[in-house]
């Protein structure tokens, strides 16, 4: 897929590879596995689906909390791309090599922070007024969170690719099983997107 | 001075393996020592009756590794017991494997076969649960936690190892080197890391986990007489 925000996209990869290469060659091949396709398209679409959310609902985002973040390269050029370059971001992710990579490419960033946590675990306060899981297949359901943090706008994305022995274990089939799993009962959007091989699924809502 | 009996558990849950790998692993255990050899189990038809069968309701009915957590319950053996899972092979004498062994913490092995790196931070683990160590209670940390969060632990880990490693890395005791090693990765990276290869002589015990066309192989490692695929 071209996309212009994909010139920031390989930047920041370009920046994040001479780091893995010096410092973490063992995470060569995750590092490398950020940036497919899959990875493109899906925060192609989430960022143009928040967009129209936040358009015809008149919501405010200005701070995004980011769970199983990875290295962030994808999807922080996308939201700016859809929503504005001063939206500020707080990356999680429970893998220390990964965030440690992660605040070096973003090291000269004020509004990109990047946490090493657990986010299943951990009990973390979310400043940001969104929250984005573009993983749910990988982890517990996201009610727990979703319920502490009744006020948030939540965005979620998980899949129906049960192939991928050992990580995917907490998949859905629909948006409706996603917001089900994760508690959200104001639904703003919602879909399913083939990409690849698989259904992508994404839901964007609140609890209330 | 007396001396204290060690005994051995399996566990079989569903479909996934037959009564014969119990039986098998029960011949090997009686080769070597004395003490009980305990299986527990959902469904004991087939099963030796020299083994001491305990049947239980799974827990879980996917991913059935997961039932392997029920023995780690305070209290359930009388004896320091040692667990094999169906998969392997027990080569020699295991009392080295328990004389070595934590009674305060969980015991687990430790993928020596991979390199530390590789392990941690390619495969997120070097955690292995294929033989565990119970004493009286040493399970009991990861008992309480498992039951108190069996769904948010359930749906997050694939297997009981990944959230070993990635919860409670500081709280297990890892058995030593060079008494079990992986039959598909060797038994000690770099030093002895040549795949696929039988140590019966050198080590106590064999692990076969990833090893493809299981039930052949270790029918092969059982003595009968498998015709070789071609």
């Amino acid at each position: 897929m071209f996309h212009p925000v994909l010139d920031d996209v390989y930047k920041y990869f370009h920046k994040g590879m001479k780091y893995v290469n010096h410092k973490h060659v063992y995470k060569f091949k995750d590092y490398s596995e950020c940036i497919f396709e899959t990875q493109i398209q899906s925060k192609n679409w989430l960022g143009e689906r928040l967009r129209g959310v936040q358009e015809r609902n008149k919501l405010e985002i200005k701070e995004i909390d980011v769970a199983a973040s990875w290295y962030g390269i994808v999807l922080v050029p996308f939201i700016r791309h859809y929503l504005g370059k001063d939206i500020k971001f707080n990356l999680y992710d429970v893998d220390w090599y990964t965030t440690e990579i992660a605040k070096h490419i973003f090291d000269d960033e004020d509004l990109v922070t990047v946490n090493t946590n657990d986010i299943v675990f951990d009990e973390l306060e979310f400043k940001g007024d969104t929250f984005i899981n573009c993983s749910c297949e990988h982890m517990f359901d996201m009610k727990e969170i979703t319920q502490q943090n009744k006020d948030k706008l939540f965005v979620f994305q998980s899949n129906d690719n049960r192939n991928v022995q050992w990580m995917h274990i907490n998949c859905v089939d629909t948006p409706q099983e996603l917001a089900q799993q994760a508690g959200l009962t104001r639904i703003y959007d919602s879909g399913v997107k083939r990409i690849l091989q698989n259904n992508r699924i994404m839901v964007i809502g609140k609890v209330q | 001075m007396e001396t204290v009996s060690i005994d051995a558990v399996c566990m079989k849950v569903g479909i996934g393996y037959k009564s014969m790998f119990v039986n098998e692993l029960y011949k090997q255990w009686t080769k070597y020592h004395d003490g009980d050899f305990y299986c527990y189990t959902d469904n004991p038809r087939g099963i030796d009756p020299g083994v001491k069968v305990v049947t239980f309701e799974p827990r879980h009915d996917e991913r059935m590794w997961w039932n392997k957590t029920y023995l780690w319950q305070p209290g359930l053996f009388n004896n320091p017991t040692i667990f094999f899972d169906l998969d392997c092979v027990i080569h020699n004498n295991t009392n080295d494997i328990v004389d070595h062994s934590s009674k305060t913490k969980p015991n687990f092995l430790k993928t020596h076969w991979f390199s530390d790196d590789m392990a941690r931070i390619i495969h997120h683990c070097n955690v292995n649960s294929s033989i565990m160590v119970f004493h009286d209670n040493n399970y009991q940390s990861l008992w309480d936690e498992y039951n108190r969060q069996t769904t948010k632990i359930f749906k997050t880990f694939y297997g009981i190892d990944g959230w070993v490693f990635r919860r409670h890395y500081d709280d297990v005791y890892f058995l030593p080197p060079k008494l079990a090693y992986s039959l598909k990765y060797g038994s000690i990276y770099p030093d002895d890391s040549e795949q696929d290869v039988v140590r019966s002589t050198t080590h106590k015990v064999a692990v076969l986990d990833n090893v493809q066309e299981k039930e052949n192989v270790l029918k092969k490692m059982w003595g009968y007489n498998v015709p070789s695929s071609t």
